[in-house]
């Protein structure tokens, strides 16, 4: 009786419950059925707008569009009513959509970005506003009437960006290193920096370690299994890595703040200059080492951890990276200056992991072995320990590239392909290896090809690093370098005067505003300025150049006069002396683009 | 044999139910800001301007069913459904349809000009998207057409291109809502 009652009641018990569940998701479907206005997004969330700033020079604005709705690509306006000046925009790729009442019409699915080159009155960092319409649909359902958006936009100082991140259409040779570290997918780094490593554990330097390794694994026990023995040589090599992680990560942090010091002159010289010793030290002029007092303490330190222990395997693999780091410093300092120039910290410190590791690959078969594969010291390693001053030489011209002109630099870059061809014939001298013919072949060869670099670079040749250039090249002698002689125009007075000269000889007028913190201005300088044809048709204009470095008051006048917000900004005058405003352009010009509005304006 | 009644069930069920009102109350309050349509909503007077700059005032149909459809020239879907509305039109269909371009006058001007409407066209842009939230749409969006009886209770909001079907339905809205 007593049980049969509680049996009801939880019986009802239940039943209650099940009824609200039913009730409950009940309400819950018809909520999520009854959602108003049939699934229409709200513009704001159909169209996530974002922007930044990734140029000195140039902002960036996308969108994220939801799935199914579009924006209309001849619907963006941008407008700037403060500080800055827009130049031409560039749209990421749109799709064609067809309408019935208006045609193919471009639009943009799922993504829209649009960069817009802007010129800037000063480095400093500072706000600008934004006016920014768009318009978007949803497909074939319903469309947002114009959207006007009104954003403020820090723009950072122009020192705090990394000016490797360019990517223009013309690339240097010298450049290729920087873009192949900068820009390639970060598996190439990382195997490109495994490769390094495995070569550095070739070198002597690695010696020292392998009585460490040796003694964790047979040190302690008799008869390691090989597993054993694998995974203490593997905790002793991540010990390592994780040293060398760490100070990957600290560089890449560093240079971060630090890259706009590597603009400075000086102190691109000075790091030249550290990289020269280094190399030197590279060649055994002499040699780096910690002082002998700290060198023992970090030994003894390694003597006294129990061995054997996982966690103490481990910390002598942390110590030990110090002792190896003095004497691979040269190359581990150069590798550093590259990932700081990079500024990314995971992939800094991801190299340095994959550079340890690749060191520590032969510790672990050396380990793993117990001893048996040990390699015997021989006078191939001290020729890798060679190769590397040459690869901090390259590095120390790679760093000089931005200060000197462009004809040093390649005469640095022969002088040093000139050093690695006479390096290779020694070694054919030195060791008197008659049957290794091809050394001293490739040494003569590697000779003979800096011969041709300099013997390119007094013809003046275009591309002196082609040999076939000596041969093939059609040799229109031009002595000095393809350069735009501009006239510097310092206040509003010497302009007008100068225009009215212009016009008075019947000449358009070409004025270029700049300052020396304008990296825009100067890769205009170095790849559109410099071209021939540009050289030829700017003769049968007026060239005259603004310099706002100083930001002095008649600066200031000039810019409000030209109705400018200052460089990178060129400013077309016709032969009447009246401004192509149309012609006018911000940001990054090509040769092409120059070319076709000189011809414009010569024409008309 | 001891038995205690679980406390699981129990339990749910208050989750349960406190899920049901926390979410009733949720969606009351979103709702009581919507066009609901379990709520009667009646369109208040509004005026705008038609292609010629006079004010006019949607209380000139007073006593008249409306369909009243947002529009533009830039709006394709709007364009597609034109047609059908002057269909209605020409056929003195029982209601009034009413135009509100949410556009620029030029282009408005060119397109009255070029295919003619039968009906009347006001004209406007925040101020006619600002009608547009008074009649109860919370997004902005075309093509847009409300339903609206002589007596100014809006039956049907449409979103999207109004088909013949649409339009059959939002009729028989009105009707049934005149004849209750």
């Amino acid at each position: 009786m007593f049980l049969s009652r509680n049996f009801i009641k939880m019986k009802l018990n239940l039943s209650l419950s099940l009824f609200f569940v039913v009730i409950s998701s009940a309400s819950f479907s018809q909520s999520l059925f009854s959602l108003p206005n049939n699934n229409i997004l709200d513009p704001e969330e159909a169209f996530v707008m974002n922007a930044k700033v990734n140029q000195a020079n140039e902002l960036t604005i996308f969108w994220n569009i939801e799935e199914g709705y579009y924006l209309y690509k001849d619907k963006f306006f941008f407008s700037s009513a403060n500080q800055i000046q827009l130049g031409n925009l560039s749209f990421s790729p749109s799709t064609l959509n067809y309408d019935e009442f208006f045609g193919n019409v471009e639009v943009h699915y799922n993504y829209a970005e649009v960069r817009i080159p802007f010129s800037r009155v000063t480095p400093e960092e500072f706000i600008a506003s934004l006016k920014i319409n768009y318009q978007g649909c949803k497909k074939d359902s319903i469309c947002y009437p114009p959207i006007e958006k009104n954003i403020e936009l820090i723009i950072p100082s122009t020192y705090s960006f990394d000016t490797s991140l360019y990517e223009r259409p013309i690339v240097s040779e010298q450049d290729r290193l920087k873009q192949m570290i900068v820009n390639s997918p970060i598996w190439i780094v990382l195997l490109t920096f495994y490769g390094f490593g495995l070569l550095l554990s070739l070198t002597p330097c690695v010696l020292p370690l392998i009585p460490i390794i040796s003694g964790i694994v047979i040190g302690q026990k008799k008869n390691v299994s090989t597993f054993e023995a694998f995974s203490l040589s593997s905790t002793y090599v991540m010990g390592m890595c994780f040293t060398y992680t760490i100070g990957g990560a600290i560089a890449a942090t560093l240079g971060y703040q630090l890259q706009a010091a590597f603009q400075e002159p000086w102190i691109i010289i000075t790091f030249s200059l550290v990289f020269l010793m280094l190399a030197l030290s590279m060649f055994n002029f002499f040699e780096i080492t910690l002082p002998n007092k700290l060198n023992l303490y970090i030994n003894n330190i390694v003597d006294n951890q129990k061995k054997g222990t996982f966690l103490g395997t481990f910390l002598i693999g942390v110590l030990s990276a110090l002792i190896v780091t003095t004497c691979i410093a040269p190359p581990l300092v150069a590798t550093l200056a590259v990932i700081s120039q990079n500024g990314d910290v995971i992939k800094g410190s991801a190299s340095l992991f994959f550079l340890s590791l690749g060191m520590g690959t032969p510790l672990i078969i050396i380990g793993t072995s117990a001893g048996k594969f040990l390699p015997k010291s021989s006078y191939w390693m001290s020729y890798i320990k060679n190769c590397f001053g040459f690869l901090i030489l390259a590095l120390a011209i790679w760093m000089l590239e931005r200060i000197m002109p462009n004809n040093l630099i390649t005469m640095l870059w022969a002088i040093l392909i000139f050093s690695i061809g006479i390096f290779l014939t020694k070694i054919y001298i030195n060791k008197k290896i008659f049957s290794r013919y091809y050394v001293i072949l490739l040494g003569v060869s590697v000779c003979i090809y800096s011969v041709s670099i300099i013997a390119n670079l007094l013809l003046s040749s275009q591309r002196p690093f082609l040999p076939s250039e000596l041969i093939w090249n059609k040799r229109t002698v031009s002595t000095q370098e393809n350069k735009l002689d501009f006239y510097s125009i310092r206040n509003i007075e010497q302009l007008e005067k100068n225009i009215s000269n212009a016009i008075s000889m019947g000449k358009p007028v070409m004025l270029e505003l700049t300052a020396d913190w304008c990296v825009t201005c100067k890769e205009i300088e170095r790849y559109t300025f410099s071209n021939e044809q540009v050289v030829k048709k700017s003769q049968e204009l007026m060239l005259f150049q603004i310099d706002i470095t100083d930001n002095t008051d008649s600066d200031r006048k000039l810019l409000k006069y030209l109705n400018s917000f200052g460089p990178p900004t060129i400013i077309f005058y016709n032969i009447n002396g009246e401004e192509a405003s149309d012609l006018r352009t911000v940001g990054f010009i090509s040769k092409d683009q120059l070319i076709q509005r000189l011809n414009y304006l010569t024409e008309i | 044999m001891k038995y205690r009644p679980t406390i699981i069930p129990i339990i749910l069920s208050l989750i349960a139910l406190a899920l049901y009102f926390g979410f009733r109350n949720i969606n009351l309050e979103n709702k009581s800001s919507e066009n609901n349509f379990h709520s009667i909503k009646l369109m208040s007077d509004f005026e705008l301007n038609d292609i010629e700059g006079n004010r006019i005032s949607i209380s000139n149909w007073k006593g008249q069913d409306l369909i009243i459809n947002f529009w533009a020239t830039w709006c394709a879907p709007c364009l597609r459904e034109i047609p059908l509305l002057k269909d209605y039109q020409s056929q003195n269909g029982s209601a009034q349809v009413v135009g509100i371009a949410v556009d620029r006058l030029e282009p408005v001007k060119n397109f009255i000009q070029d295919i003619g409407f039968n009906y009347p066209i006001l004209i406007g842009q925040s101020e006619a998207i600002g009608v547009a939230k008074m009649l109860g749409i919370n997004v902005f969006a075309l093509p847009l057409t409300f339903f609206i009886t002589k007596e100014g209770v809006i039956v049907e909001t449409h979103i999207g291109e109004l088909l013949p079907k649409d339009l059959k339905l939002g009729l028989e809205k009105i009707h049934y809502q005149n004849n209750l």
